[in-house]
């Protein structure tokens, strides 16, 4: 006899979106990871692995408040990658876990750190290359090194991470630069996709609601700079 | 009896473990030299050789190399925070030489 009636358990795998998952999927282990800053790998029952960066966990920075940043930046981020369309950043969700408030974001497990490979750009994609750059010079990315962005090298799909204080509001004079955008210029792309223009022309109006929402002054100059941007965007079409 | 400051740094494998990369040591009589215990040959160690890793600390501009002692062990926690690459704050040990 056929299989026409699932398990229950399979039911509920199949309404949940991958968000949802992440938002609300029974959590079925965590493991705080050995280092400075806390992070735990959580294990989702149904969806695999992702990493929990905990918010207000004081640890011993030389300036603790940037440590409040960690959550609030990486979710802001993946929800202007979602409103562009661009899926550079991985699946993110604010989430209480171990009575602890943060963000979850799901763990990437078929992609390398782009400092493993050699010559990283060989395996990732032009359109990806084309899509990071896009995303980082809308955030205003101060710190991308191959330590922080991911390549599948099969399919060259790019996958950007670590979108906390150090990324966004480090000294612009100090700043590292983008070894992504670096690779665009040259390649000499930097014309805006076609696919990304409806998503930008979302952006603008998405930026002021979440800057009304904003709390901290600082995240709230951030993303009106990120509408700058985006504007500049809309009407060159290109990455200046 | 010397005293050593160290800072260990692991990476996430596909499965979501924690493997360690490296240790970073640095001996209180030598402080101008760390030396890394590890596979040298690891893409990640021989990255931080060559390119360095950023002064997150003092915000200056240069980059930061075993070779700076101290300053470069205090920064490795900062650099590598992003769970992909995690580094531990200096941890203090004494051994007999």
């Amino acid at each position: 006899m056929s299989n026409e009636f699932p398990e229950l358990d399979n039911i509920e795998i199949l309404s949940l979106s991958d968000l949802e998952f992440l938002e609300r999927g029974e959590i079925e282990s965590i493991e705080n990871l050995k280092g400075h800053a806390p992070i735990m790998v959580v294990k989702i029952k149904g969806d695999g692995e992702a990493l929990f960066k905990p918010e207000g966990v004081e640890y011993d920075d030389f300036f603790t408040e940037k440590g409040a940043f960690r959550g609030e930046l990486e979710f802001l981020v993946f929800l202007i990658d979602k409103i562009l369309g661009t899926d550079m950043v991985p699946l993110t969700a604010k989430r209480k876990i171990a009575d602890l408030n943060g963000v979850v974001q799901k763990f990437v497990s078929d992609a390398v750190l782009a400092t493993k490979l050699n010559n990283w750009a060989k395996h990732a994609s032009e359109s990806e290359i084309l899509k990071a750059t896009v995303v980082d010079y809308l955030i205003g990315a101060k710190d991308r090194s191959g330590f922080n962005f991911l390549v599948n090298t099969e399919s060259g799909k790019i996958w950007l991470i670590d979108h906390d204080y150090y990324m966004m509001f480090f000294d612009e004079e100090h700043s590292t630069e983008d070894v992504i955008a670096k690779k665009a210029k040259i390649l000499g792309i930097s014309k805006v996709p076609e696919d990304l223009i409806v998503g930008l022309s979302a952006l603008p109006s998405a930026l002021e609601q979440l800057i009304s929402e904003a709390e901290d002054p600082r995240i709230k100059t951030w993303l009106a700079e990120i509408k700058k941007r985006a504007l500049i965007l809309l009407e060159t079409k290109r990455i200046p | 009896m010397t005293l050593v400051y160290l800072v260990e740094l692991y990476e996430l494998n596909s499965k979501a473990k924690q493997e360690k990369i490296a240790t970073f040591v640095m001996r209180e009589d030598f402080p101008g030299n760390v030396s890394i215990e590890g596979n040298h040959d690891h893409p990640v160690v021989v990255a931080i050789k060559g390119e360095g890793v950023f002064d997150y600390k003092y915000a200056k501009p240069n980059k930061l190399f075993p070779w700076d002692g101290m300053v470069f062990l205090e920064n490795l926690k900062y650099h590598f925070r992003s769970g992909y690459l995690l580094a531990t704050d200096i941890q203090k040990k004494t051994i007999d030489i």
